[in-house]
């Protein structure tokens, strides 16, 4: 069954460390225990993070594909930018400028963020859109 | 005969409670480490100046080193030098005798920034004009390196007011200047020396083409250095490490396995944990300072990041080498003469 829930937005907090880090998890983590879930990190309070706060972002990372889902980073603080390129994990996560734009990331694929290239694909659009047009 | 007097302290009390780690000085301006005491590319610029002087003929030479300072003392073992509360008060001291021993000029240096002059121009300058100070400056305005008489010294005036508020004609400094003001001038100070554009240049050996390297430098054999860079004295390089685009590691510290670091200064007794991308940074112990970001970080993660040497005289001055000398009791004693 391809059905999933609502994308969840949940605030990091401004220390991501250790003992708050665990607590994130406690919380988060039932959430990840759904079917496909669609989660959207906020991460604007955040001015400080350790290893132990970057293996948690990885691990509701893994949680979340895991079931089919995803875990996306928003409007990421300077600091946490900085952390995560440190620990050289800023690629593994998809980030956005703001919440909304991540939201809105997960119930629709933009199509300049297609490979064009692929005949498959931009035909298969293209067709669409043409439909679209004639209905 | 000239003679020398080398101040390493805080410009004003303001400057001095407002370092890098106070959060409203964000971005950057100084760190409370004074920035003149760092080492950069094998020795600090306030070692590079006493140096420098030391090379010229003066008569006499005093160094008034801040008690508040945190400064590496390696750097000066030729010369005098006071640690005093009030380096201005030692330096007035210091004039006055200059006067009774018969010495016509004196400079003046206040550690600071990074001036390449010709001391023998500039006190020709100065005897030239016969003025009671000269200042020297350059393009972007007045630097804190002065010839004086020493009859300059007045009951009425303190020595710092009678410099800076010195007249025209200012000497002109023609040669690379760096004012030192901020992080990004210690980066530009650094890239600048590596890539021979200035006389900043590291101490060290130039293994290969670009690449520097001090004494007891270990770097892994599959480590990988792209010049220009610089790896001072007692640095561990561990293997698949990067260092690259005129990146320096600093006395005894560490880069453990598969880290990369680019374009960032690795500031004495560092260490950089394993496989870290440390780009247009400067890390310092347990501080990282992101120029690109502007973010300063204080990295409480031992595992990531953390201090590695001993903290130098972090309070008081204990530890003192054999040439410094506790200058208020040097002080009070003359003042009793």
């Amino acid at each position: 069954m391809l059905t999933s829930g609502p994308v969840i937005v949940m605030q990091v907090p401004e220390q991501f460390t250790g003992g708050e880090a665990h607590n994130f998890l406690r919380e988060l983590g039932p959430l990840l225990e759904s079917n496909r879930p669609r989660v959207v990190l906020e991460c604007s309070q955040v001015r400080s993070m350790d290893s132990a706060g970057v293996e948690t972002l990885l691990h509701c990372l893994e949680e979340a594909l895991k079931r089919d889902g995803d875990l996306k980073l928003a409007s990421l603080s300077p600091e946490a930018e900085v952390i995560l390129e440190l620990l050289r994990v800023a690629r593994v996560f998809e980030t956005f400028p703001t919440s909304e734009e991540a939201v809105r990331s997960f119930n629709a694929i933009p199509v300049d963020a297609l490979p064009q290239d692929a005949p498959w694909y931009s035909t298969a659009f293209g067709d669409l859109g043409a439909l679209k047009e004639a209905s | 005969m000239p003679g020398a007097i080398v101040i390493a302290g805080w410009e004003s009390r303001e400057e001095k409670t407002g370092g890098l780690n106070s959060a409203r000085c964000l971005p950057m301006k100084r760190r409370e480490r004074f920035l003149a005491g760092v080492e950069l590319l094998g020795q600090s610029l306030f070692g590079r100046l006493v140096e420098q002087l030391g090379h010229f003929a003066f008569e006499t030479m005093s160094v008034f080193v801040d008690s508040s300072l945190t400064l590496d003392f390696d750097d000066v073992s030729e010369v005098e030098a006071y640690v005093t509360p009030d380096v201005w008060r030692g330096s007035e001291r210091s004039l006055v005798e200059a006067r009774e021993a018969g010495i016509d000029t004196v400079v003046v240096v206040q550690a600071g920034a990074y001036v390449e002059f010709d001391p023998a121009d500039l006190i020709q300058f100065h005897r030239d004009r016969g003025n009671l100070v000269t200042r020297a400056r350059d393009n972007q305005g007045p630097l804190d390196l002065w010839v004086v008489d020493p009859g300059v010294v007045d009951e009425s005036r303190s020595l710092q007011d009678s410099l800076h508020s010195a007249y025209e004609p200012h000497y002109w400094v023609s040669g690379y200047v760096n004012r030192m003001e901020s992080l990004r001038d210690l980066r530009r100070l650094v890239a600048d020396g590596l890539s021979s554009r200035c006389g900043f240049r590291p101490r060290g050996f130039e293994v290969r083409p670009g690449v520097w390297m001090a004494e007891g430098a270990d770097v892994a054999r599959g480590a990988r250095l792209v010049a220009p860079v610089f790896i001072g004295r007692d640095v561990k390089v561990s293997e698949q490490c990067l260092i690259t685009r005129c990146s320096h590691v600093e006395k005894g510290c560490k880069i453990d396995y598969g880290t990369a670091v680019e374009d960032s200064s690795i500031l004495t007794g560092t260490y950089v944990g394993i496989g870290l991308d440390l780009c247009h940074s400067i890390a310092d112990g347990t501080c990282l300072l992101n120029l690109s970001r502007e973010v300063m970080l204080e990295i409480a993660d031992p595992v990531v990041m953390r201090e590695m040497r001993q903290k130098p005289r972090a309070e008081g001055n204990r530890h003192l080498p054999s040439n410094f000398r506790q200058g208020e009791e040097i002080l009070s004693a003359a003042e009793n003469r």
